[in-house]
């Protein structure tokens, strides 16, 4: 579900593009790239086609600028290891450690260096989560519409956005459409009283 | 203008989906977007949809959720209303002219949530683009309106004559619903 099929769920934020090269330059610069090794789990970010997460080319201007929008996606992977199971076959290793070496507790090194190990192991065999976000950035209106409303992955896109282009992007209200004096009286309301008999 | 100056005050978002919910009810579900700056009036067909949710005051948890056909109109959820709970988020249908769209929502940032599209037909992605993004700034242009018609009324001497209205037509039995409370 996205921009481009089914039904939209999304956000908006004022951000003023940049020049078309300086947009080319900040999706090359900063696409999607698969992480050198295997072992790995802080978010991996970056832009991708918005028809495909394996596709970070954007050469083709064709492909990603339809008049005043430009279309891509933001691609975020991460690795996890649960918890419970890393814990379970940690306390089996310590089990083995102590047997091998007649003891009855494992030194805390030995401790840190067989959960590092394990903890490499294990990343080295889980697959990704993989979340994408579609971005549409207006170009003429200097806004954006993101197809997520998850806080951290806003947060992820906020971030990448002023990685790659140097733009602050804020989030939209429609306070925007009012006259300043009408929307400082506004801002300064607090919610009223809709109970029956309220306010009495 | 920075963020700061676009920032809703808490509870803000609900209010608006409350008169919204409440004018709609009352015109019908025929709503008139006054004539603004740069902005001619026109005529849309609203209404809340099949989702009505509640939550207390300054908390996000739902603690009443009505779902169905013409939830909008039914008295339980205006009770829930009438003893205190704030709107969570609510579908709203809309209609211009033969463009028809489902969204829902919330009260806490105004994000669109499942919006449904009318149905559209485009030769070509660059087509269907521009195609959908017209329909969805569309939904956008419409609520904003609503939005600012909202914000008008709110800050005009007007607001004490529609806050009664709506207290009266959340505590009224269904057939006994006014018409008070102009926003013009």
């Amino acid at each position: 579900m996205s921009f481009t099929k089914g039904s939209i769920t999304y956000c908006r934020f004022r951000a003023p593009a940049p020049d078309r090269q300086q947009v080319e330059d900040g999706l090359a610069d900063n696409a999607w790239q698969e992480p050198q090794s295997p072992v790995w789990r802080a978010p991996v970010i970056g832009w991708c086609c918005h028809d495909s997460m394996l596709d970070a080319d954007f050469s083709d201007v064709n492909r990603w600028v339809f008049g005043q929008y430009l279309l891509f996606s933001l691609r975020v992977a991460e690795k996890k290891v649960p918890t419970t199971l890393l814990q379970a076959h940690l306390q089996r290793r310590i089990s083995t450690w102590c047997a091998e070496h007649g003891r009855s507790k494992a030194p805390a090194s030995v401790r840190a260096e067989l959960k590092d190990a394990l903890l490499e192991e294990m990343l080295r065999q889980a697959l990704p989560s993989n979340r994408i976000v579609q971005v549409v950035w207006d170009t003429r209106e200097g806004l954006i519409r993101a197809d997520t409303v998850s806080e951290s992955m806003l947060d992820l896109l906020r971030k990448h956005l002023r990685r790659s282009f140097g733009v602050t992007a804020e989030p939209y209200t429609p306070l925007g459409g009012l006259d300043e004096t009408i929307r400082a009286q506004f801002q300064l309301l607090g919610p009223a009283d809709l109970r029956a008999g309220g306010d009495r | 203008m920075s963020g700061d100056e676009q920032r809703l005050a808490p509870g803000m978002a609900s209010e608006f989906l409350c008169w919204l919910w409440w004018l709609t009810e009352r015109d019908g579900g025929r709503v008139s977007l006054d004539e603004t700056r740069g902005h001619e009036c026109l005529v849309l067909e609203a209404w809340v949809d099949d989702k009505l949710r509640f939550c207390v005051a300054g908390d996000s948890k739902v603690v009443a959720a009505f779902m169905g056909e013409s939830t909008g109109s039914t008295p339980p959820a205006r009770e829930t209303l009438s003893i205190g709970r704030s709107v969570a988020d609510l579908s709203l249908f809309l209609r211009r002219e033969d463009r028809q769209y489902v969204v829902t929502i919330d009260a806490e940032h105004l994000h669109r949530r499942g919006l449904k599209l009318p149905a559209h037909a485009a030769d070509g992605l660059e087509a269907l683009v521009f195609e959908r993004m017209f329909l969805v700034e569309e939904v956008d242009y419409l609520l904003d309106r609503l939005f600012c018609q909202y914000a008008l009324v709110r800050t005009s001497s007007r607001w004490l004559t529609v806050v009664a209205a709506i207290r009266e037509w959340a505590a009224a039995p269904v057939d006994e619903v006014t018409t008070d409370g102009d926003t013009r």
